[in-house]
């Protein structure tokens, strides 16, 4: 029951305990919300008492079975870890920041976020958030949990951590902003891994944008829609081309009349030639072409580039297009933004056998020391 | 002396070898089946189609590997074991001498599997239009499994060396370690649950790891990659 119907019970209920005369019913009226005063203010502190006892039990539970945890901060973070891996966690965000997060000091959503990290083996400690966080309207709370595997995982957990940032500071971007659109139900990706979806893309387009045509990056990022009849069919198989027209036709989208005699001619006969003198008609592509984590990428780029206050300028004018925001955020026009992009995918290209060297003289290390062992055998000797 | 040893240990492991010769050689070929074979491909596909399919295959290069220098290790001391290692025992050279020249041989013939890969690799890679952005790698896919053989045979030639008894202590202190680590952790985890000793997986973890001993196992073993 509410406040307020409660606090109507007890007026009903008082009231029919009245004489019924007026001078008797103004003197019973002011003693009612005299009481009802009372028992508010007894209400209140009930409330307050069972809230304390919860809180009280909650955190002789949590006394009992949570491991010791250690807050720390690094840059803009707030990170509450077991305590045997405050180092850990404190390196990881380190390194995540410097490599993917560089500028994103003023994010407002980072202020009141804080991550849980944890990496465990059998199962997780949890990290109770009782006695840091005091309920609502606290920090947004990240958990980082993280299963250890049996083989390295570093990797693993840095995506963990990038993962966690990228959630946390999505919400910097309004929902509804062309913006948050553009980067919408992305991931985020490393500079190698962007590099591989781009190397891997179903068009050729992301193989043109990575060897350097800046015009396949634009147009493939959604900044440029119009493509030439030579782009149209370098980038695009035939089955794409009659896709993108499918998309073009259908009700949601409605770019192209879908009785047009092109159009049925691209849809029902398979006349490629006719797909492509749509396409080139309404001069669209539809989306962006390449994956969503290379528009996070991009944007993430224009933070760093753009130094100080970058995501600030990004985020100042939620109606901009991101376009106008990545100019804005980066200080550069957005097609000199895509070649350093572009540049920076290049210098960031995984490398397939890297430390094949390393590796090739550990085997030999261990090579000797089983030879050495092998030769110390005395297997020969009839005792 | 060295060259009849090689002759020897030849003659004991061509048989045994042969298969996995073929394994080695035909692998690389299996694994870019399908791909790129006729003209007109859509190579933008292709690129995202190859990679996604690599995946399946990738764990089979090491576990050939592992298993080409296992055979290579054992019928190294295949011949001394069976005739009370009187042959060996008759040449004028010490025990160590003796050692080192069989696992020299031994470690020429992982030559053998390694170059059947190689020439596989390379026609597999031939055999294929890439996509721009995507490279292939036979020589340095054929290093790694050379090395990963050479690994596990020296393991294995290793424990071959010695007596059965030495072979059972080594055995029972990895089994000892595997069974005994897991009871303690579970005796821990029992009498103080925050402290995790996980001596399985560290010592996994310590093998696996850059400088471990199979850390060449691990990592990428991609025939085509970007």
């Amino acid at each position: 029951m509410s406040k307020r119907a409660w606090c109507c019970c007890v007026v009903a209920a008082a009231t029919q305990l009245g004489d019924g005369t007026p001078a008797s019913a103004q003197s019973n009226e002011t003693e009612i919300l005299e009481r009802i005063e009372r028992l508010q203010v007894e209400v209140r502190e009930a409330g307050r008492a069972a809230t304390d006892a919860v809180g009280r039990v909650a955190m002789e539970e949590a006394a009992r079975t949570r491991v010791p945890t250690e807050r720390v901060r690094v840059g803009p973070f707030d990170i509450l870890t077991v305590a045997d891996q405050a180092e850990l966690a404190a390196e990881l965000f380190e390194e995540v920041w410097r490599e993917d997060f560089a500028g994103l000091d003023g994010s407002p959503a980072l202020t009141s976020s804080i991550f849980t990290f944890e990496w465990w083996t059998t199962q997780p400690a949890g990290i109770y958030m009782y006695p840091v966080v005091p309920g609502e309207g606290g920090p947004a709370v990240h958990r980082i949990e993280v299963h250890r595997q049996w083989v390295p995982t570093r990797g693993g957990l840095k995506l963990a951590v990038r993962t966690a940032i990228w959630n946390a500071v999505r919400e910097d971007l309004l929902q509804g902003t062309p913006l948050r659109a553009w980067v919408e139900a992305a991931g985020i990706m490393t500079t190698p891994d962007v590099y591989r979806s781009l190397a891997t893309m179903t068009s050729d387009l992301g193989h043109a944008c990575i060897g350097a045509e800046i015009r396949a990056c634009m147009v493939g990022l959604g900044f440029q829609h119009d493509v030439t009849e030579h782009e149209l069919t370098d980038w695009f198989d035939p089955w794409m081309r009659r896709s993108l027209v499918v998309r073009a036709s259908a009700p949601w989208e409605a770019r192209v009349d879908s009785n047009d005699a092109s159009v049925r001619a691209c849809l029902d006969a398979d006349d490629i030639g006719a797909c492509d003198r749509t396409l080139l008609a309404i001069d669209w592509l539809g989306i962006a072409r390449t994956p969503r984590e290379a528009n996070v990428h991009l944007l993430f780029h224009a933070v760093r580039l753009g130094g100080e206050g970058a995501w600030a300028r990004a985020l100042e004018n939620p109606s901009a297009t991101p376009a106008e925001a990545l100019a804005r955020a980066s200080g550069q026009d957005v097609e000199a933004l895509v070649s350093s992009w572009r540049a920076a995918l290049e210098q960031g290209r995984p490398v397939a056998y890297a430390g094949i060297g390393m590796h090739a003289a550990v085997v030999v290390a261990w090579i000797l020391i089983l030879a050495a062992l092998a030769m110390r055998s005395t297997r020969w000797r009839p005792a | 002396m060295y060259h009849p040893m090689l002759f020897v240990h030849w003659k004991q492991a061509k048989f045994l070898l042969i298969p996995f010769v073929v394994a080695a050689f035909g692998l690389p070929l299996l694994v870019v089946q399908g791909y790129g074979w006729g003209a007109g491909v859509e190579l933008g596909l292709e690129a995202y189609r190859i990679l996604a399919a690599y995946e399946v295959w990738l764990p089979l290069f090491p576990l050939l590997a592992a298993s080409i220098g296992a055979v290579i290790a054992l019928t190294a001391w295949n011949w001394d074991h069976r005739y009370g290692h009187v042959h060996a025992l008759s040449l004028p050279v010490a025990r160590w001498e003796y050692a080192a020249m069989k696992m020299g041989a031994g470690a020429a013939l992982v030559l053998v599997p390694s170059a059947a890969l190689w020439i596989g690799a390379h026609l597999a890679s031939a055999s294929i239009a890439l996509p721009d952005g995507l490279r292939a790698y036979p020589n340095l896919l054929a290093f790694r499994f050379f090395l990963a053989t050479l690994v596990s045979y020296a393991l294995f030639f290793a424990l071959g060396a010695g007596t059965i008894r030495t072979t059972m202590w080594v055995v029972s202190a990895v089994v000892g370690l595997v069974v005994g680590g897991e009871l303690v952790r579970g005796v821990l985890a029992m009498v103080a649950p925050s402290m995790d000793l996980d001596v399985m997986t560290n010592a996994l973890l310590w093998v696996m790891r850059a400088g471990g001993p199979f850390a060449v196992f691990t990592g990428n073993w991609a025939l085509i990659d970007v």
